[in-house]
Parts: C-alpha cells; sequence; structure tokens
C-alpha cells in the first residue's frame, strides 16, 4: 500500500477531491464519508471527473468492472476501493 | 482510401483506420465504454434534475475537458487574438480566435483549417477543444484557426454562424499576415461546429464567395429536423443525450424557426454540387451517426470528392476526450494526416 506522504488516510484524500470539485460548483457544504454523492450535487459528467481525479490521487487505474454506482456512492465506497485496489497492487 | 467521384453509395465504404480492420460491426471501444460507465455511476444526482441552466452544462464541460482532453501535444505557438466586428455586432465586443502554430511552419508558410469547436451552439468554448486543435495542427502541418464563437442561448441562431462566418473571412483577408496560403484553406469542426463548416461551404457557393480547399467534418450535425434511426438507437446512454439535444436546440434556434432552413440543417440545401471536397468522420455509436453519413453520400452522390470514416466502436465527442479514449489520438493523427495529404502543410 502507498502512503500518502502527508500522512492522510485515503478516506481524507478522497473528501479532499470531492471538497474540490464541488467547489468549482461553487458548493461550499462540507462532506461526510457516508454522504450520498448524488445527493450532495455532483452530476453524471462530474462522476466522469471524479474518477479520473480519484485515479490521478492515488496514481492507480480503476479497472472497468469496478466502475460502478455501488462503488461511487459515497466517500468512503471509493476510499473502500482504492485501499482494495492498492493492495491488489 | 478516398472514394472517387461519383461513387454509388455502395462503393463508399468506412475506412478503418490502420490496425483497426474490421468489417463487422465493432462493441464499443472500452475506453469509450468505461466512460460512460462513470456518467451512467453518477446518474440520478440531484444535479441532473430539472432543467439545467446553460452554465451548470457549460460548467461541466470545461471539467469534462480538464479530466479528459491530452495535455500534453506540443505546438509550435498558440496566440489568442481578438478579432473586430464588423458593424458592431457582439454589442462590439471583439471575437477571440485562437491561433496553432505547428512547429513545423514557424516563420514559414502554411496550409490553415479554420475549425469550429461542437457544443449544440450552446456549450464548450476554445479551452474545451484545445488538445484536438494542437494534435490537428501538428499533425497536419497546417495551422489551426479556433473560434470562440458567441454561444446560444444569450445569443441564438445565427450569431454563432455568423462570428464563423466573420473569422472564416478574416482569415483569408489577412493570410498574408498569418503565414497561410489563401488557396489552401480548410473550414472544419465537430458536430455543430461541423454544421458551420458545412453551411460556410455552401453559403460561399450560394455567394460565389471563396473556394475552400477543404471541409473537415467530425461527427456533424446536419439534419436538425428529423429523427434518424441513429438519434433514437443511441438516445440515452451513448454520450450525448437525447433530452439534452432537444434542451440544447431549444436555447439555440428562435422560436418558430424553419427546422429544414439549410442553415441549421445543412442536409437540406437544395443541391450538393460544386462543394469543397470532404473529409467526414463518423462515430458507430454516436446519435449523428446517420446524418454524417448521409451528407457524405449526399456530396458524393453530387459528384463531391469525399473521404468517409466511420469510427468503429466510438461515441460523440471521442476526439474531444483523447486523454481518456487512447483510439481517439490515432484517430486524430490519421485524419490530420489526411489533412496534410489533401492540402500540403507547410511550403
Amino acid at each position: 500500500m502507498v502512503l500518502d506522504p502527508n500522512g492522510d488516510s485515503p478516506e481524507a484524500r478522497v473528501i479532499a477531491v470531492v471538497q474540490r470539485l464541488l467547489g468549482e460548483r461553487s458548493i461550499t457544504r462540507l462532506v461526510r464519508p457516508s454522504d450520498d454523492l448524488r445527493e450532495v450535487g455532483l452530476t453524471s459528467l462530474d462522476m466522469v471527473s471524479l474518477v479520473f481525479s480519484v485515479e490521478a490521487e492515488f496514481d492507480l487505474m480503476i479497472p472497468e468492472i469496478s466502475i460502478a454506482p455501488v462503488h461511487f456512492r459515497s466517500v468512503a465506497a471509493i476510499s473502500n476501493l482504492v485501499t482494495t485496489l492498492l493492495h491488489d497492487q | 482510401m478516398t472514394a472517387a467521384a461519383p461513387a454509388p453509395s455502395d462503393t463508399l465504404m468506412p475506412l478503418r483506420p490502420r490496425g483497426h480492420i474490421q468489417s463487422a460491426p465493432m462493441p464499443l471501444d472500452r475506453y469509450a465504454k468505461r466512460l460512460l460507465d462513470m456518467i451512467d455511476a453518477g446518474r440520478g444526482g440531484v444535479g441532473d434534475t430539472g432543467e439545467p441552466a446553460p452554465a451548470d452544462i457549460r460548467n461541466a464541460m470545461i471539467r469534462l475537458a480538464r479530466a479528459v482532453d491530452v495535455k500534453d501535444v506540443p505546438v509550435g505557438s498558440v496566440q489568442d487574438v481578438a478579432l473586430p466586428r464588423p458593424g458592431g455586432g457582439g454589442g462590439g465586443r471583439p471575437l477571440p480566435i485562437r491561433v496553432y502554430t505547428p512547429v513545423a511552419a514557424i516563420d514559414r508558410v502554411s496550409a490553415a483549417v479554420v475549425y469550429f469547436h461542437g457544443g449544440a451552439g450552446v456549450f464548450c468554448n476554445v479551452d474545451t477543444h484545445d488538445g484536438l486543435c494542437r494534435m490537428l495542427a501538428t499533425g497536419s502541418g497546417c495551422r489551426v484557426i479556433s473560434v470562440d464563437y458567441r454561444l446560444a442561448p444569450e445569443h441564438q441562431f445565427p450569431a454563432g454562424l455568423d462570428d464563423c462566418t466573420h473569422a472564416t473571412q478574416w482569415v483569408l483577408e489577412n493570410a498574408a499576415f498569418l503565414g497561410i496560403d489563401p488557396a489552401r484553406v480548410a473550414v472544419g469542426g465537430d458536430s455543430a461546429g461541423g454544421t458551420f463548416a458545412a453551411v460556410i461551404c455552401q453559403g460561399a457557393r450560394e455567394a460565389d464567395g471563396p473556394r475552400f480547399a477543404l471541409q473537415v467534418l467530425f461527427c456533424p450535425v446536419t439534419d436538425l429536423s428529423a429523427d434518424s434511426e441513429s438519434r433514437t438507437k443511441f438516445a440515452t446512454g451513448y454520450f450525448i443525450e437525447r433530452s439534452t439535444l432537444e434542451w440544447a436546440k431549444r436555447q439555440y434556434c428562435p422560436p418558430g424557426i424553419d427546422l429544414t432552413d439549410a442553415r441549421l440543417s445543412p442536409l437540406h440545401a437544395r443541391s450538393f454540387a460544386g462543394l469543397p471536397p470532404a473529409h467526414i468522420h463518423t462515430a458507430e455509436f454516436d446519435p449523428m451517426l446517420d446524418e454524417g453519413k448521409a451528407y457524405a453520400d449526399a456530396l458524393s452522390a453530387a459528384g463531391g470528392e469525399v473521404r468517409y470514416v466511420c469510427h468503429a466502436g466510438m461515441i460523440h465527442h471521442f476526439y474531444a476526450m483523447a486523454g481518456a479514449i487512447p483510439y481517439a489520438r490515432a484517430a486524430i493523427a490519421s485524419a490530420a494526416a489526411a489533412i496534410n495529404t489533401a492540402l500540403g502543410g507547410v511550403t
């Protein structure tokens, strides 16, 4: 598993990514790990940005099979996915 | 392969770029599918409900471009230029264009492509299509001039078309200053920008105007008046949704306008004879597949020289998402090489 130099957990890093995307839409509400991302204001096109941003943040490629609603429903779901993928690397 | 004119439609075969030879339809390209899966994974959120505001879609496309456009295409120089508008149109604001000069053309005269980005006349801009224009310039050896035309609904039809016509005219008149050979100027565009390019060629013919050396159309919209089979078949789940297209049409078209007006739907022109040679690209899984092919067929049947390529496994807008769809890079390189063959690059 790749450790972030700042020691931030995957979850904290995913929250930062989501918060930045929301910030670009001028949405300033704080996202909690269990929040449904569809309800915080992300659009379907934003999901593309989110997936690529998560891949860039963790320097990994999310396999096609994992690009499914269940893995991107919340910050917790995304960080679970990322953690699993990092372990499998 | 170039379909010699006149060509019956059964000889106008979709070209398969090298290394992608197949006669049967392909499944969706895996990277295109991956992208569609991402969009699908985000479907149903509050951000997607209700009538979208133009600013929301514009910003979403800008963010999308940031995620999926190529960012590593070197080009000799990129210059933003503000053109004065004739007669004080556009509220007196200048018309921005972006001039891409490939390394090979620096300090030399080159051919040029005046390029109109897509976006249904409502969204996208020169930035969202920056990677595409860079690749076209570098691959063709031609200067590419990308036009930041006015968008609807603030500026409905024909404002954007007028801007593109004006920019094209300006490029021809200032060819010497730009280092462009005016006899080797093409117009090109994707989606709604492809409409502009096709319409400008038709308009120049009607007005006995400039004779363009080539028209390059990527997934052009050529018929706003009817629902083709592909528009129905790929209505949802193939990047550009029918509901978005319908919404954009309402923004772009003034109420009551005849949708078979050839300036909106160039497939409804009275004649297709006497138009510039055409490179027409379609995507296999695109609502606009049929109308792009129909336009190629119409030009070809009227004796025009047509190079038609249907990109197997591809979706609308693939050419502007080469950072996420590796095939797009190869496809654009091949399209650019064909432009170079048709126009010659640097002289």
